[in-house]
């Protein structure tokens, strides 16, 4: 186990799946669930929710620096082998934040053991479908483009492609991110159709946080499964794309915080 | 030598207009320029130049899939095999290939092989590919199961072919109680021969020399293609015999004309409309992520030009020789050079490419064919005496 500033980080193994784990802080354990993009980093959402809670950020089998899992072939595959990881941790149930393609994974755990999930977050979150509302292809789309609509602030991919690594070790990492995204989300495209007819069993407080100008996942999704979970509540984040937790840090933070120590 | 006619019956109604406004011939490509009626025309006349290519000693036509797009129109080349069936009688028909990863029961294609095989009587090669980048989203298939459900298929199709039904097949992708297919092809020791279309992936040179089938190399330089048909006689040497002439086609388009000027001026805008027009597609519509392993995606983004994703002119076409085009003497030269050189068997003339018209076809064919292929024909024979036995049973 190596130390940094604010995480620790280790390698865990998962039914012979070796797989990367971030944690952080002390508390009532959190896990957060990254999206499509890979969870490489420990953002800085995570340190401020590590002041409450044993914050756990694990990458995906495929993702980054996990390994692969051939066995995992669908996102409920996935869901089954998070089962597993909470088991090997010893966490009983713990609070889910998830982050789009991360949310959806959060379902699943939730739909499959709602037992093993307090609460929950969902951050624009995919999973559904909502006829009638129009979503990009991000599978068909320059990478550099997909970028460009993550963010409302435009500046901020901006930022991102002149930071951008040219690391073969971090080129590498994005493709195989790419990689596994495809596996998992490609038809259905970045949803599960049986979750409508499951998500009645989710009936824990669910927080849905939603970017207001989410060109990935538009505000409509928020509102859907605001409609389809039987006791959640839903926050727009004003002038916010596709990722509220990175865009707009302190809202989601203080959105996080008031949710999960309400007492509800 | 053995001389194919391989057509891909492109649409040839795209305009500059429609080039600039889409940014692909794929996909999404709107289908409002389909015109049926047009189309009509379209399939018997292309039909009309296979079923010439047998009148003037072809030894065999070509078809292929492709979906959703202006770059060929037939998503289903087992039907145009049927039609081709009906129209001709000496010729082999070979289907290059059926798409079989996109087949949720692959077993269909095993029936309709067979079908096509009792229809002529013997007359049909079975190609397998796992379908093009495009294809992939055109069919909202996962590409990163597409070469272990292409094993898959082929592996339920030549047992479906080989053993005695009815049997049980469990595998990955298919799970089917009874195989039993009837009809069973009249080829039958031990299967249609099988043909695999490639640009030249490792995986499948290596896979297609340990099944002793025929590799095709498609549409690549002629560095390009002196690499792969190393590789491949290599890789047969690693399995323990030397590669038969027939184990090795080149597909390319070719074009005669009474002068190499003349054939260059005639074949320009019909090659740069088939490897431009037609072709173009960005990037990620061509390789969608886990088609291509790791290492493949890597090297593609690296190299900043490729066909489909880039323009290439005619010039760089002919240079680099993904083309061959010129006097007959200079193609029979040409392919004599190659063919001393790599020692494929098959040669897969696209006769037709892009807008070429009917007239000039028939001209380009009727030169091939007088004035090419009767100086060919013995090249490689001696070594295809010798295990042409052999490799027909493949």
């Amino acid at each position: 186990m190596t130390t940094t500033s604010k995480h620790l980080l280790e390698y865990v193994s998962i039914q012979g799946t070796k797989v990367r784990l971030m944690q952080g802080g002390t508390g009532e354990p959190l896990i957060y669930l990254h999206g499509a993009a890979g969870g490489g980093n420990w953002l800085p959402c995570l340190d401020l929710l590590s002041k409450h809670f044993q914050v756990y950020a694990p990458e995906h089998p495929g993702y980054g620096k996990s390994e692969n899992c051939t066995k995992i072939q669908s996102m409920t595959d996935l869901a089954y082998f998070y089962l597993d990881l909470m088991d090997d941790l010893s966490i009983d149930s713990a609070t889910f934040v998830g982050s789009s393609l991360g949310g959806w994974l959060a379902l699943e755990i939730a739909i499959i053991a709602p037992h093993r999930v307090s609460k929950l977050i969902l951050l624009d979150s995919a999973g559904i479908r909502v006829e009638g509302v129009e979503v990009v292809d991000q599978f068909i789309m320059d990478p550099n483009d997909v970028l460009e609509l993550l963010f409302y602030d435009k500046s901020i991919p901006e930022k991102l492609r002149s930071l951008g690594s040219s690391d073969p070790e971090a080129v590498e990492m994005n493709i195989r991110n790419r990689i596994m995204t495809s596996h998992l989300a490609w038809n259905p495209y970045f949803h599960n159709p049986k979750i409508r007819e499951r998500i009645h069993r989710v009936k824990i407080p669910v927080l849905i946080v939603w970017g207001e100008k989410d060109e990935i996942f538009p505000v409509e999704y928020g509102h859907e499964f605001l409609n389809l979970l039987p006791n959640a509540k839903l926050t727009v984040i004003k002038d916010c794309g596709h990722l509220p937790a990175q865009e707009k840090v302190n809202e989601f933070y203080n959105e996080a915080i008031s949710f999960l120590q309400g007492g509800e | 030598m053995r001389f194919f006619f391989h057509h891909l019956m492109a649409w040839p109604y795209v305009t500059e207009e429609m080039v600039n406004k889409y940014d692909a011939a794929w996909v999404t490509f709107p289908n409002k320029h389909y015109d049926p009626e047009k189309g009509v025309k379209l399939y018997e006349r292309y039909l009309s130049e296979l079923e010439y290519a047998e009148k003037i000693g072809f030894d065999g036509v070509c078809v292929n899939e492709h979906h959703q797009t202006a770059y060929g129109t037939m998503p289903s080349p087992n039907i145009m095999a049927a039609a081709l069936a009906s129209r001709t009688s000496k010729v082999k028909i070979a289907v290059l290939g059926n798409a079989i990863p996109l087949r949720d029961n692959p077993l269909r294609i095993a029936e309709e092989i067979a079908m096509l095989d009792v229809l002529t009587n013997g007359r049909i090669i079975s190609g397998f590919v796992r379908g093009i980048g495009p294809e992939y989203h055109s069919f909202s298939k996962d590409p990163t199961l597409s070469r272990d459900k292409f094993y898959e298929a082929h592996d339920l199709i030549t047992k479906a072919w080989t053993e005695e039904g009815p049997f049980e097949y469990y595998a990955e992708f298919t799970k089917l109680r009874y195989v039993n297919p009837w009809p069973r092809p009249v080829q039958s020791n031990p299967h249609p021969p099988i043909w695999i279309p490639s640009q030249g992936s490792l995986e499948t040179i290596d896979w297609v020399a340990k099944k002793k089938y025929t590799y095709l190399q498609t549409y690549s330089s002629i560095s390009n293609v002196r690499r792969v048909f190393t590789m491949f006689k290599e890789a047969t040497l690693k399995y323990g015999y030397e590669a038969s002439p027939f184990q090795m086609g080149w597909a390319l388009p070719i074009y005669v004309a009474e002068t190499d000027e003349q054939a260059k001026q005639e074949a320009r805008r019909h090659i740069e409309y088939l490897f431009n027009d037609v072709f173009k597609m960005p990037q990620r519509m061509f390789f969608p992520d886990g088609y291509l392993t790791l290492k493949s995606t890597q090297k593609v983004l690296e190299s900043k030009k490729g066909i489909g994703t880039s323009y290439l002119s005619f010039d760089e076409l002919y240079e680099k020789e993904y083309v061959i085009v010129g006097s007959a003497k200079t193609v029979r030269e040409k392919i004599k050079k190659y063919q001393e050189e790599f020692g494929f068997g098959n040669l897969l003339g696209m006769m037709h490419f892009g807008t070429l018209p009917h007239h000039l076809t028939i001209k380009n064919m009727d030169l091939f064919a007088s004035e090419v292929m009767p100086f060919l024909r013995n090249l490689g024979e001696n070594s295809m005496n010798e295990v042409a036995a052999a490799a027909d049973n493949t």
